[in-house]
């Protein structure tokens, strides 16, 4: 029942999130197109910067929203008053928070694999955008980004809700000025991972990344699990 | 306790010519027995178990209950009353070492016979009452100042009876 | 469970910010009783109820629910397994209907009783298609009662279960509880404003003020402990500078004076009674004027 009731709290912010970054994109497109490609450049490179001009803010966002669709863990009136009465139930914080994460973490899927999709029927045919392609690209999207999904979860339980968004884009920010400034191995280039490192331009699976991706989100999960079990309301 | 209890009697002897209007009844419908009991006063002071108890008694002072008429459930009694359950139960124990119902294990609290003694009792009170009002018709004083008379003189009678002091037989 | 209490602290303390709430309660609360947690506003009820159903932790002190330490992680979820809670904001969640909520609550308690949902559903007359914002204040207390009974539950842990609602609704939710009470024996901790209503129907009650338990046990003993003695004087007169142990409060106004004892009411009667021309007159006590004294004098 605690996945019906997500269900019930994501669908409505989970429509407005897509629809949001559908017109960021369709907006990204647009102004994408009108640059015109560097000189030698081919098709898919294009592609290529069109992703890393914008996809700090994007995936940043993508990463915030993906928790903001969870209403915040929380005990103050209104919608999240109603958090006494779940914290009431014979469920541990651990469960509560697990399926409000993973809900989270779908919401944040979905909108990836639709945006890898859009990019797809978008960008010019070549030979490196093919449909295999577009879902190793979501797939290595996700799993990148499922690391900065859990710093907002981290942050959900612990901070007030413009934080919990702003939160991520933050860490987003500086991971990315990190390592524009600084050399990282490839295995830990998060943000590399998903724009030159990305399936569709090197043409291979950043392994690496996404394992250090997930194992970082494994680790932010039981560092959120832990405060969620002393938080008091 | 006793002295709150015969107190109260007495009160009730003087209250029960007029007509109170039941807030609650309670039906059994099934043994055809009417049992009509108010609705208790919780900020009187005098306890709850005390009110029903002295509710039961005057039932069957009155006639409403008599000898072998099963009283209703403590739940239907809670239920009915919004009445701690507890309250109830304390009420009926207290009724059944007072000799005036007897509790038969599993199926319920029925009226003794003995209770009608007391009944007697009660006609006798109501008589002496009786002629104590009519011969303090004259004074002229409503009936709020002579119900206020009374009770202070039973007051009295509390404070005396704590005192150690006997209740006097006066005029 | 020891000693029958089914909810029992001890010196439970608790800050927030530097601010005591509770300042080390002393709580018992027997097996099957209906107890009424009294207090003013801020007195600490809220606080002592959260404790107990683990939404915050007590700095220092035990609590313990079924005579398990509420802080025992492991065994917290079969504790709630086996409470009605309603809470004092009765929020619930605004995007669900009636209906919704109670599917969703339903799966959590094996003991589920359907013919009690059903009950309440009909008698508390609550629209299931309709969305728990759309809901009077009163409708959703009603509905947080329903969701607390109808789990079958040992014990209902109450915060104000009749707050926002209108004399009949009252009347309804105390007549049902007393009939759960009568039935099944279940306990009942709850706090109220309400005096009336805890005097009709708690057979314990428990004062609390500015984070302690200054007076808690048997209502009906406190009741026959309690008098008040009034002392009416033929002319003003000096009181007393002493009166007899026992006396907690003495009010004058012209002739007469008011005597609140909690004890020894007979030496009072007697020091009463050697003060020249004086006329003394015993009153049983409410549990109002119980409860005023104690937070007034606290």
């Amino acid at each position: 029942m605690l996945w019906f009731k997500g269900w019930l709290e994501t669908r409505y912010r989970m429509a407005f999130s897509l629809c949001f970054i559908g017109l960021v994109m369709v907006v990204a497109q647009i102004g994408g197109s009108k640059q015109p490609p560097p000189p030698g450049a081919r098709p898919d490179e294009a592609i290529a910067i069109m992703i890393d001009s914008f996809v700090v803010v994007f995936f940043s966002m993508l990463a915030g929203a993906g928790i903001n669709t969870q209403p915040a863990f929380q005990a103050t009136k209104g919608l999240h008053g109603s958090t006494l009465f779940t914290l009431s139930l014979p469920v541990s914080r651990l469960r509560l928070l697990a399926i409000r994460s993973t809900i989270g973490w779908v919401a944040m899927a979905l909108m990836i694999i639709l945006l890898c999709i859009a990019m797809g029927l978008i960008a010019p045919r070549s030979a490196s955008v093919t449909t295999p392609r577009i879902f190793e690209q979501a797939a290595a999207l996700i799993a990148c980004t499922t690391g900065f999904y859990y710093i907002s979860v981290l942050l959900g339980t612990l901070l007030d809700d413009a934080w919990r968004i702003w939160g991520s884009m933050l860490a987003f920010g500086a991971f990315w000025l990190l390592q524009a400034y600084t050399p990282l191995p490839n295995s830990l280039n998060l943000i590399r991972a998903m724009g030159l490192g990305s399936p569709i331009i090197a043409h291979v699976m950043p392994w690496g990344a996404m394992a250090f991706s997930l194992g970082l989100a494994a680790v932010l999960f039981v560092a959120a699990w832990k405060i969620a079990e002393r938080r008091e309301f | 306790m006793a002295e709150v209890s015969s107190s109260r009697l007495l009160s009730r002897a003087v209250l029960c010519s007029q007509l109170l209007r039941p807030e609650v009844k309670l039906s059994d419908v099934h043994r055809g027995l009417q049992f009509v009991i108010f609705r208790l006063n919780q900020s009187s002071g005098i306890p709850l178990y005390v009110q029903l108890m002295e509710q039961v008694k005057h039932a069957v002072e009155i006639g409403a209950l008599r000898e072998g008429d099963q009283l209703p459930t403590i739940r239907k009694v809670a239920e009915e009353l919004v009445m701690n359950p507890n309250t109830v139960v304390r009420a009926y124990r207290e009724l059944e070492h007072e000799g005036v119902i007897e509790l038969k294990h599993g199926s319920g609290a029925y009226i003794k016979g003995s209770a009608g003694g007391r009944a007697r009792l009660m006609r006798k009170a109501q008589a002496v009452v009786q002629s104590a009002i009519e011969r303090l018709a004259p004074l002229g004083l409503t009936e709020e100042e002579l119900r206020r008379v009374f009770e202070s003189e039973l007051a009295q009678m509390r404070v005396d009876g704590k005192n150690g002091k006997a209740l006097e037989g006066k005029p | 469970m020891m000693n029958g209490y089914i909810i029992e602290t001890s010196q439970l303390k608790k800050s927030f910010k530097g601010q005591p709430a509770l300042r080390g309660l002393d709580l018992q609360v027997p097996a099957g009783s209906i107890f009424g947690f009294l207090g003013r506003n801020g007195a600490g009820k809220t606080t002592t109820i959260k404790a107990l159903m683990g939404l915050l932790r007590a700095d220092s002190g035990t609590a313990s629910v079924f005579g398990t330490p509420v802080t025992d992680a492991d065994r917290s979820i079969e504790i709630r397994r086996r409470i009605g809670f309603v809470t004092e904001d009765k929020e619930l969640y605004p995007y669900m209907t009636v209906e919704q909520m109670i599917r969703f609550t339903r799966p959590f308690f094996p003991k589920w009783r359907d013919d009690l949902e059903r009950r309440y559903l009909d008698m508390f007359e609550l629209p299931p298609k309709k969305k728990i914002p759309d809901l009077s204040k009163g409708m959703r207390s009603k509905l947080m009662l329903l969701l607390a009974i109808s789990r079958g539950a040992e014990l209902l842990i109450l915060d104000e279960p009749t707050d926002g609602l209108d004399p009949a609704a009252t009347e309804d939710v105390l007549r049902e509880l007393m009939a759960i009470a009568a039935s099944k024996g279940t306990t009942m901790f709850f706090s109220s404003h309400q005096l009336s209503e805890v005097e009709l129907i708690a057979d314990h009650i428990g004062i609390i003020d500015r984070g302690k338990m200054i007076v808690s046990g048997l209502l009906d003993d406190m009741k026959a402990r309690y008098q008040r003695l009034q002392v009416v004087f033929e002319n003003s007169v000096n009181l007393p500078a002493h009166w007899a142990d026992g006396v907690e409060s003495v009010r004058q106004e012209g002739r007469v004076v008011s005597i609140l004892a909690s004890r020894n009411i007979d030496a009072i009667i007697e020091q009463a009674r050697s003060l020249p021309g004086t006329a003394v007159e015993l009153y049983p006590v409410t549990l109002k004027e119980i409860f005023l004294e104690h937070v007034r004098s606290n």
